[in-house]
């Protein structure tokens, strides 16, 4: 055998730059394909929208739908940070513990120990951060798996904040500035909407186009792979964490500008919504893939049932039901869909 | 963001030269559990030379390798690039000092496409390095395997869905991609690969060397070991047992050496042991 040293030997296919670009013309196209599984979940979207706007009385009032806007608001941030770190492949159980306790020691701040409403947000954001850099230190230094650090972290959390109330809730009052910027309205929107959109868009933004977003992928898609192209998983994962706990406890501070009371049991159950939210906009349980606008369509769709059933005049109580079936649907629908492209692409 | 690799300056430096070896490691060894991996291996690398290492499987080639690429510590020994002493932390400390590998496993993040991970961790990005040049990542991906002479499909296609062969084409053109590598490291780089694609590596492989590159290939066929090679490393249950220039050797010593026996046929090692080479 002999070698021909200075280029690839000849009188063999070489991919020349035309029929690169006729693949890459044919990849837009797939790509486009690949955006179906949004889209796809959009439509499941729209038409429980059409149900509901046919059954429901008052449902297409603007008001109504501001409203269901508004409700998606603090699930929609909260599970911002949940999909990056899904996508990383860890976990955070203790996201509506965060959530409620944000609210409880803000309240305590300004309530108890006078600190101006924008200093005691300072701080409620900075222990959100905190929990999170702990949350994250914790898995990545331990490596005791997140599903069980934070679900300790949730109980830990839960309980302080009711040893902080001793069960009640605490009320106060903030100043005009602070409920306006957190909780106003512009025109007939709610600002609390405006946040949410710039969250959910810096968000994607992120995760789509910056190197720490690929470097999000990579970690959850092949940790050891990324470990050896130089990528510093452990520092992405705190990141993540970082990221989650200062969205929920942003949330939490969003709440406060419409609610002025900090209950113990806010954010109960959130987690499991949140996760909720992600799991139907399609991101991977087991990491490696998904998207923060998928994402944000399927916290919309809990909002929307919940809303839209109670209008219908059934049961709150079948709003669970409702998102147990969504559930089950849209992973199915995204693992037909997943198995359709891989088919289209062979 | 860097982090500056730990090597110490062992006196001026020579530079990187044909007589002068580009990488030196002295005494190796690791242990995993019971199993002892490599067992005070000494290894030699020059610039424009291709080094390759043969030995039956489990021998500890791939160990070899990944310490030398800073995947995984050694128990002892030294590693010197240049003229310094350097002690990998992990693989970042080598990527920084211009080691670049493809494992046996090849790596890959299988939901990614096939540009993403030809830039895996090194992403081209703007001017604060924060976001990713998709475009131009996109443009300079299908270049090299242009270059390379490898037919791919769409640099936008999931890694997950290519074959073996193609998988392991990602896997090589990532060193490419990575310009500046002084150092190459390719562990089984044609296991997978067709007549075609073999010899498209294996033209590489001499290109590398060529540019002045030291190159450090593992392999199992001996054929493409003595077509390619400068200097061949036999590996025997974690011990380096022989070193051949190729225009000195041929297939049935170096296939001899690699079953435990020496080039005069005497057994490196007891009876029972030959049972089983390399293992346990
Ligand atoms: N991470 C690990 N944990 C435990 N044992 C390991 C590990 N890595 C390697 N070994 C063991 O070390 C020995 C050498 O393995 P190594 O992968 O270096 O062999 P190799 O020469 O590359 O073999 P092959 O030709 O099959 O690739 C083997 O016995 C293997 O089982
Ligand atoms: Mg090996």
């Amino acid at each position: 055998m002999t070698h021909v040293p200075g280029g690839a030997a000849d009188n063999r296919p070489v991919g020349d730059a035309s029929t690169q670009a006729v693949l890459e013309r044919q990849a837009s196209s797939l790509h486009i394909l690949w955006r179906t599984r949004e889209a796809l979940l959009l439509a499941v979207g729209i038409a429980l929208f059409a149900a509901f706007a046919l059954t429901a009385p008052h449902f297409l009032d603007l008001g109504n739908l501001l409203s269901i806007a508004r409700g998606t608001v603090v699930v929609a941030i909260i599970s911002v940070g949940m999909t990056y770190l899904i996508i990383a492949g860890e976990l955070d159980l203790s996201v509506g513990a965060n959530f409620g306790l944000a609210t409880i020691v803000l309240g305590t701040l300004v309530q108890n120990y006078n600190l101006g409403d924008f200093q005691a947000m300072t701080v409620v954001l900075f222990l959100g951060a905190l929990i999170g850099l702990i949350n994250g230190l914790g898995v990545t230094l331990t490596g005791i798996p997140s599903l069980i650090w934070t679900l300790a972290a949730m109980f830990v959390l839960q309980s302080v904040s009711l040893l902080i109330t001793g069960g009640y809730p605490i009320l106060f009052s903030v100043s005009k500035a602070y409920a306006f910027i957190f909780g106003g309205r512009l025109g007939m929107v709610n600002i609390q909407i405006v946040w949410a959109i710039g969250i959910v868009v810096g968000g994607a933004w992120m995760l789509a186009g910056t190197r720490f977003g690929y470097h999000v992928y990579a970690t959850g898609g092949n940790a050891e792979a990324a470990e050896r192209a130089g990528i510093n998983i452990g520092r992405i994962k705190v990141f993540c964490f970082i990221l989650t706990g200062l969205l929920s406890s942003f949330a939490g501070v969003l709440l406060t500008g419409s609610v002025h009371s900090g209950n113990p049991t806010n954010g109960m159950g959130y987690e499991l919504t949140v996760i909720a939210a992600v799991v139907i906009g399609g991101t991977n349980l087991f990491g490696g893939s998904g998207s923060i606008a998928g994402t944000a369509v399927g916290a919309a769709m809990l909002s929307l049932i919940g809303d839209g059933l109670v209008l219908d005049g059934i049961s709150i109580f079948a709003q669970d039901l409702v998102t147990g079936i969504i559930i089950i649907v849209a992973v199915f629908m995204d693992i037909q869909l997943r198995q359709r492209i891989l088919r289209f692409v062979k | 963001m860097m982090r500056k690799p730990d090597c110490l300056s062992m006196g001026e430096s020579p530079g990187l030269s044909a007589t002068h070896p580009a990488l030196v490691v002295e005494g190796l060894t690791k242990t995993f559990g019971w199993v002892r991996a490599l067992n005070g291996v000494s290894v030699e690398l020059h610039a424009g030379q291709v080094t390759a290492v043969v030995g039956d499987n489990g021998a500890g080639k791939s160990t070899l390798m990944k310490i030398l690429a800073g995947a995984v510590r050694p128990d002892s020994g030294t590693i010197r690039i240049g003229n310094s002493e350097c002690h990998f932390r992990d693989s970042s400390d080598a990527l920084a000092l211009g080691i670049s590998a493809v494992y046996q496993d090849l790596a890959l993040v299988n939901q990614r496409d096939i540009a993403s991970n030809l830039f895996l961790g090194r992403e081209p990005a703007g001017r604060f390095k924060i976001v990713v040049q998709r475009r131009r990542m996109l443009n300079e991906s299908a270049r090299v395997f242009a270059e390379l002479g490898l037919r791919m499909p769409t640099m936008r296609t999931l890694v997950g869905n290519l074959s073996g062969g193609q998988r392991q084409a990602v896997a090589i053109a990532r060193v490419i991609a990575a310009h500046g590598a002084r150092i190459v490291l390719l562990d089984e780089p044609t296991a997978a690969l067709g007549v075609h694609q073999s010899q498209v590596v294996l033209d590489l492989v001499r290109r590398l060397a060529n540019s002045n590159v030291a190159v450090m290939v593992i392999s199992h066929n001996l054929q493409h070991v003595l077509s390619v090679a400068d200097v061949v490393y036999v590996m025997f249950r974690g011990s380096v047992v022989g070193v051949r220039k190729v225009g000195s050797t041929h297939e049935e010593e170096l296939v001899g050496m690699i079953v435990g026996r020496t080039s005069a046929g005497n057994p490196l090692v007891s009876g029972d042991d030959l049972v089983a080479p390399g293992r346990q």
